[in-house]
């Protein structure tokens, strides 16, 4: 996913009924820029085939 | 009463002794108190303390006295991170918004630690919401007691701090993704992550409910085996805890580690923002072992590498989920920084949490795999030594600079908190400034037992849990 601009966050947060402006704008862009820069990471990985379990329980012996 | 420093003495042999009644419950807790009265203003380890704590002691000391000595916390003075509800005692999450709330129950583990007859000294400070990252703590900047111009971790930092100036005997703290084990490496004590599922959720601010997980920090291994064993165990109140019996800890400790199989995680130990300092205490950790019978192995665990992104996807989803409304209708009673950890969290797109979820399986399936062919997963806690408190710090200036300083900082202890297994941090030295560093093991499910060998048998063979800090 390529870089979220900032009206375009401000566009998502209306949406949601968020009210974002300066200077939480500057840092809710550089954190979910983080985040989608940060999760590229994952693309190298073959995730298909893979269950997005949302609960991992844990055995029992 | 004996001679000596009391506060110094590890949680069983303070057990020893008021078993043994020759340690008054009453005096001990006079001690810490006093400790408190003159070490918080410097390191505000606590936000809340406990007015009735020494009647409770000394009705504590009563029982023990009759006869009905409950186990090895009875009569012990304890803190309690102030994320776990205490029923008419606040409880602030760390946060403004959270600054007069009082709830009308306990914690399942507060209520199991007051079972066990601990004297709950009062409320730990940690970072807001304990989601890490807060710039501007409402009730005072916990400091680290090795130097306090530097944290002592995130985000269970009031808890370190007060474990490690001895303030009290032991601290709970809560790991979401580190937040126990960060906090015990920059502070030199011992903190567990325990198996999710195996302590009770119920009762504590949430971040992220898939992962939250209550933890001891302690100054030995044993004085964390005890405590988990106290707080341990099912609780219908809380889905997702185990039915699993619960072992004597305490017990598992002893019998040396000659034969365990300890596999080094190649991809931490390569990492480029490895500390070299850091590195080296836990390469000579990693030898300790080896004298000690254990068989060292290197093991590869690709995934690793991306738990700090996917960690942070899921966790903070989850915590928007929690405290959207929060954020939507009293935003502005939050420090900035969770503000916007939370606003952004809220704006991930399903299929990349979705895609998280992905990973988190194939991560976990992963790092079982190499706990198939080894007991014991080693890798350094933190991959630095205590970050320095930044005054007046603004945020990040890019959203690169932002990517490297949040997966940099939660790299080492994601994968266990993803995978659901069992980690412990242990001290395994200092830098060449004095500021310590921490070895971190890691076992299979509801493997605690063998955990708690391999850092008893370490620890055992070395001197760090028995340096004092300089504000103790």
């Amino acid at each position: 996913m390529s870089e979220i601009a900032k009206d375009q966050i401000k566009a998502m947060a209306s949406a949601v009924g968020l009210v974002i402006e300066e200077p939480d704008l500057t840092d809710v862009y550089n954190r979910l820029n983080a985040m989608l820069e940060g999760l590229k990471a994952l693309d190298k990985l073959d995730l298909q085939g893979i269950e997005p379990i949302p609960v991992l329980p844990a055995p029992v012996k | 009463m004996p001679e000596g420093e009391l506060h110094f003495y590890p949680l069983a042999r303070l057990a020893g002794l008021i078993e043994a009644r020759q340690l008054s419950p009453v005096e001990l807790t006079r001690v810490y108190l006093d400790r408190v009265e003159r070490l918080n203003p410097i390191l505000r380890a606590f936000i809340t303390m406990k007015p009735d704590a020494l009647e409770v002691a000394r009705r504590a000391e009563k029982e023990i006295l009759a006869g009905r000595y409950k186990g090895p916390l009875h009569g012990i003075p304890v803190a309690v991170k102030d994320q776990f509800y205490t029923a008419g005692l606040r409880t602030t999450g760390g946060s403004r918004a959270f600054a007069d709330f009082v709830p009308a129950y306990n914690a399942t583990v507060v209520q199991r630690l007051e079972e066990a007859g601990a004297i709950l000294l009062g409320k730990n400070n940690l970072s807001e919401l304990a989601m890490g990252g807060t710039r501007d703590h409402p009730f005072g900047t916990p400091r680290n007691p090795w130097n306090p111009e530097h944290n002592p971790g995130e985000s269970s930092s009031g808890s370190a701090a007060a474990v490690t100036a001895t303030l009290c005997a032991a601290a709970l703290g809560e790991d979401t993704g580190g937040s126990v084990r960060g906090p015990a490496s920059f502070c030199g004590i011992v903190g567990l992550r325990p198996t999710w599922g195996r302590v009770s959720r119920w009762g504590s601010f949430a971040l992220s409910w898939s992962m939250d997980c209550a933890g001891p920090l302690t100054r030995t291994v044993e004085d964390c085996a005890i405590f988990l064993g106290a707080i341990a165990g099912h609780d219908p109140k809380d889905p997702t805890s185990s039915p699993e019996p619960v072992p004597n800890y305490r017990q598992a400790i002893k019998g040396g580690i000659a034969g365990l199989k300890i596999g080094l995680l190649k991809e931490f130990f390569e990492a480029d923002y490895l500390d070299p300092e850091v590195r080296k205490a836990n390469e000579k950790a990693a030898g300790a072992l080896a004298g000690l019978g254990a068989h060292l192995q290197e093991v590869s665990i690709p995934a690793v590498t991306a738990a700090g992104a996917g960690f942070m996807s899921l966790a903070d989803a989850e915590g928007a989920g929690v405290y959207f409304e929060l954020i939507r209708e009293r935003g502005q009673a939050l420090d900035r920084s969770t503000r916007a950890r939370l606003m952004a969290a809220s704006l991930l797109p399903a299929s990349i949490y979705q895609r998280s979820l992905r990973f988190r399986s194939l991560l976990r399936q992963q790092m079982l795999e190499a706990l198939e062919q080894m007991d014991i997963l080693l890798c350094p806690t933190m991959p630095f030594p205590a970050t320095k408190i930044v005054a007046g710090e603004t945020g990040f200036q890019s959203f690169q600079e932002a990517a490297n300083r949040l997966f940099h900082f939660r790299g080492y202890t994601t994968p266990h908190a993803l995978a659901g297994i069992p980690a412990i941090s242990v001290p395994c030295g200092f830098t060449g400034t004095g500021l310590p560093i921490g070895l971190q093991l890691a076992a299979r499910p509801f493997a605690e037992p063998v955990l708690f060998r391999a850092a008893h048998a370490y620890q055992e063979s070395t001197a760090w849990h028995l340096k004092r800090p300089p504000i103790s």
